[in-house]
């Protein structure tokens, strides 16, 4: 089955072309310390707000720190939220949206009227309150976002497990005297597992895209770390002079996030074209 | 008619929970938070005795619930409180900047839904042309890029290079454009995607032959009923954004220095401002509540499949 | 060629699809003609081309399929060549389609009463006018309570009473020929009868050839005239009803009457034809049917067979006719 999924992949265009973007992210994150000339923290500040050059691919910012190194670091920044964010969220979000589905009732009631608040406030103003709350660092960014978007892994999990409770081969498990816990997980999960799957590479990007917005708006990675959203936000009183800490940073984002969302798209056709995001 | 009234009472009182739940939570983090705001608007060389006065007198030494209870008895009758910061009444705070998030939200959705229902019609319609390709593509670009760098991207080439318009904050029609144009463009792409899946899916419906077969032709078949169908869920979709929109005004009027609410709210929070932030919360629950049912009712009288459901439900 | 007594004469069609799995040959080289106040029947297993032949001849064939080649003349034109806007007249107005399945036929969100007017308008008439004359539709289909039903959505009628809504629908600009593309597959039995009749009543009263496509052998038996039997794209037998039912001459047929002893004899049960429809993507050589014909010989895996007559009016593409 995993030959199978390999070969529609790689026949599915949008999933290649996403694939290799975000392998590329990757490979930059993971080879950082080769790749950047700099340290993401190193001034100069003689040689602040300098052109992009040969030294300085990027140019430098307000510090003379290396922009170019700076938005390669920001990749392991990136990276590292998004996936930390997801995995707290997919873990919360699928849990609960188990739970609602095979129990029902009032369970799933509960639950409902929980997703459905998280989801009715506009996602950035809860998190900005609640990194507010907790004061603004990177850890309280991710505590923040997964409060924020785990509902999007809830709803999808609790439709798909309602239609799948009631199919003969789940009453067949219960006849043969399964508990609920092994059918929820050995039956229910992985049937629901495709879906999960779409989802997940697309809250990436958007996780990745609410870092970076908050990164932006101050509350986010404190200096020096490199977070894309806050090199952006430092640039913008030189958006005159020194135009390119505003770009690449910016360009950085986008390409990532385009990455993760092609790749989402591509793994729906494949796995579940059905699926409306 | 009647079950329709029925209907629409009934969510709006659900609605009610809604907007207690919103707020409460909002309420809760806001307490939650480091510091006292107190602290923060004195002068710290005031007497302790007067800033618990001072406390006092904001009723925040009284337990969250009661707190939470005298505002909310408050709002309704209409009095939003007053600004810790500032010390103006929330109400005038955010009546001076409402009309400007206004003016910036309401002609961007509108604006968005129009351009993206037509287009993601079209393209559905056109599906795997040139034109279809194209317009895919651009919208999975969009929604790719951070709504604040395209502000800024915007500004640099439109304002810097080009110098036809503002760089930032209101002067007047012209100010209005890039903001705009940054708000409506990355929902639009989203939208796009939306109408043109959900058309794709009425094309393929055995009911578009049979509209060909009578004789109806492409302009009648797609406007009269692919479009009519897919309008259905695109229109939920439509209005349960609403609230969503004024996520993304935050960003814009930071970057665009916009005199608006969103700008207000993100300094509130920061700031630590209860009452504005309160204020403002509840305007946004409130045009929540509002627009979902207000889709909930559109959706009935687009689907007569759903105002059915309703009189079941209302039995 | 057309004569006077025929209302559409189908020479030679071709359709095809390209698809990602490579060209699938659904139809090829079909000819047959409708006379005027006829039902015809096209009959054949699922996946034969017979709905294809049938879309084909409105022209609503889309992407991956094409028409490759043949010509359709209706009232002396050829469908064919006739550009988009021409034949957009001719749909509904000169010749129409009743689907199966009337619950995905008709849109869930117009009363029925609009979908029927919305044909009506079309010839220019007033919106009133259209609306009384759909009312009028409605009470001919033989609908209950017609004064009220006409505002009614289709999900709050059953399954018969939408396809008389789909017939009422198709019939009210009087077309000339009216498809009917297993029009009672969807319904019970005791509906079947009941749209078949009207059927009938069509071509009594209004005059309407039709084409109907089915799979049942028993519908045909009790409203066609004449029938062609259809078998991987291709006609391997057109008759008049009588002489399909007593004489069929092709192999195929014979099986489908059950007439003809199996190679394997099981008496007293009933029979299946021994494998199964050949990949239209990859055609054997040779006649279409003769790996699982019970009298297939040598040359049947080379040469195709062409269209004989066997007596008048009977064809059958069978070289064991050739006599």
């Amino acid at each position: 089955m995993i030959k199978n999924f390999i070969k529609d992949g790689l026949k599915n265009k949008t999933f290649c072309v996403g694939f290799f973007i975000f392998f590329s992210v990757l490979f930059i994150a993971v080879f950082a310390d080769i790749i950047a000339p700099y340290t993401y923290d190193e001034m100069e500040i003689i040689n602040k707000l300098t052109n992009p050059n040969q030294q300085h691919l990027f140019g430098t910012d307000r510090y003379g720190r290396d922009i170019f190194s700076r938005v390669v670091y920001g990749s392991r920044v990136a990276l590292r939220v998004g996936l930390i964010v997801v995995l707290i969220e997919s873990f919360i979000g699928i849990s609960l949206g188990l739970l609602a589905g095979y129990y029902g009732g009032i369970t799933n009631r509960i639950i409902l009227f929980i997703t459905d608040l998280t989801w009715s406030m506009p996602p950035i103003i809860l998190a900005l309150a609640i990194v507010t709350m907790l004061g603004p660092s990177l850890n309280n960014v991710v505590i923040s976002i997964a409060i924020v978007s785990w509902a999007q892994f809830t709803r999808i999990v609790r439709a798909k497990t309602q239609s799948l409770k009631n199919m003969p081969f789940i009453e067949a498990a219960r006849a043969f005297g399964e508990n609920d816990f092994n059918i929820i997980l050995r039956y229910i999960l992985p049937n629901v597992m495709p879906s999960i799957i779409v989802i997940t590479t697309l809250a990436l990007p958007s996780a990745i895209l609410l870092t970076s917005s908050l990164g932006f708006l101050g509350l986010g990675a404190q200096p020096p770390l490199p977070d894309w959203g806050v090199i952006l936000s430092n640039g913008i009183p030189f958006i005159r002079k020194a135009p390119w800490i505003t770009i690449f940073p910016g360009l950085a984002i986008a390409y990532t996030v385009l990455g993760f969302n092609l790749i989402g798209e591509g793994l729906r056709d494949i796995l579940d074209p059905k699926l409306k995001i | 008619m009647n079950d329709m009234l029925n209907y629409t009472l009934r969510r709006l009182f659900q609605g009610v929970f809604v907007i207690i739940a919103i707020t409460a939570i909002l309420f809760v983090i806001m307490q939650l938070m480091p510091g006292d705001p107190i602290k923060l608007i004195c002068n710290p060389r005031i007497p302790q005795e007067r800033i618990e006065e001072l406390r006092h007198l904001w009723g925040l030494d009284k337990p969250i619930i009661i707190q939470y209870f005298y505002w909310f008895s408050n709002i309704i009758k209409g009095d939003f409180g007053t600004s810790i910061i500032s010390g103006q009444k929330v109400s005038t705070l955010i009546a001076q900047r409402l009309p400007y998030t206004l003016m910036l939200t309401g002609p961007a959705l509108l604006i968005e839904f129009i351009i993206s229902t037509f287009l993601g019609l079209m393209a559905a319609y056109k599906r795997d042309s040139i034109f279809d390709k194209v317009i895919v593509n651009l919208a999975i670009i969009l929604r790719a890029i951070p709504i604040f760098w395209l502000g800024i991207l915007f500004i640099m080439f439109f304002s810097l290079k080009l110098k036809i318009l503002p760089v930032s904050g209101y002067s007047g029609f012209k100010s209005l454009i890039l903001p705009l144009s940054t708000l409506v463009l990355p929902y639009l792409a989203t939208n796009l995607r939306l109408t043109r899946s959900e058309a794709l899916e009425v094309l393929r419906e055995r009911m578009v032959l049979t509209a060909y077969a009578k004789g109806l032709n492409d302009q009648q078949v797609l406007f009269r009923h692919v479009l009519r169908n897919a309008l259905i869920p695109t229109t939920v979709m439509f209005f349960l954004s609403l609230p969503w929109i004024f996520g993304g005004s935050i960003i814009i009027e930071n970057v665009f220095a916009w005199p608006g609410t969103g700008k207000l709210l993100w300094k509130s929070i920061v700031g630590q401002d209860f009452p504005v932030v309160q204020g403002i919360i509840f305007i946004i629950a409130l045009l929540t509540v509002i627009s979902n049912t207000t889709g909930d009712i559109i959706t009935a009288i687009l689907d007569p499949r759903i105002r059915l459901e309703i009189k079941g439900e209302n039995a | 060629m057309t004569t006077d007594k025929h209302l559409v004469s189908i020479n030679n069609l071709s359709v095809r699809f390209n698809t990602s799995a490579g060209i699938v040959s659904a139809v090829e080289g079909i000819s047959f003609s409708i006379k005027k106040k006829e039902i015809f029947a096209l009959v054949g297993e699922s996946g034969c081309g017979k709905s294809t032949t049938a879309y084909a001849l409105m022209r609503l064939i889309s992407e991956p399929g094409e028409i490759t080649g043949g010509s359709i003349i209706f009232q002396d034109q050829d469908l064919l060549s006739l550009s988009n806007k021409e034949m957009i007249d001719i749909r509904g107005k000169k010749i129409s389609m009743i689907f199966q399945n009337p619950l995905d036929s008709l849109d869930p969100v117009y009363r029925i009463g609009s979908q029927i007017s919305e044909a009506i308008i079309l010839d220019k008439i007033s919106k009133r006018e259209a609306w009384k004359k759909a009312v009028e539709i409605i009470k001919e289909v033989k609908i209950p309570d017609y004064k009220e039903r006409v505002n009614s959505y289709p999900f709050e009628l059953s399954g018969g009473m939408r396809q008389r809504v789909m017939i009422g629908m198709m019939i009210s600009r009087k077309p000339r020929l009216i498809i009917a593309d297993e029009p009672t597959t969807a319904l019970d039995v005791t509906i079947q009868a009941q749209i078949l009749e009207i059927i009938k009543d069509l071509k009594e009263e209004i005059g309407t050839s039709i084409l109907l496509i089915t799979h049942d052998f028993g519908i045909v038996a009790e409203i066609a005239d004449r029938i062609a039997v259809m078998y991987a794209g291709k006609i391997v037998e057109i008759g008049d009803v009588f002489q399909i039912f007593e004489k069929p001459c092709h192999p195929y047929t014979q099986l489908l009457m059950g007439s003809l002893p199996r190679t394997n004899k099981k008496e007293g049960r009933l029979k299946t034809i021994f494998g199964s429809v050949p990949n239209l993507i990859d055609l054997p050589k040779g006649c279409r049917f003769h790996e699982r014909c019970p009298k297939s010989k040598k040359e049947c895996h080379e040469i195709e067979p062409k269209m004989v007559e066997v007596e008048k009016g009977h064809l059958c593409a069978c070289i064991l006719m050739r006599k």
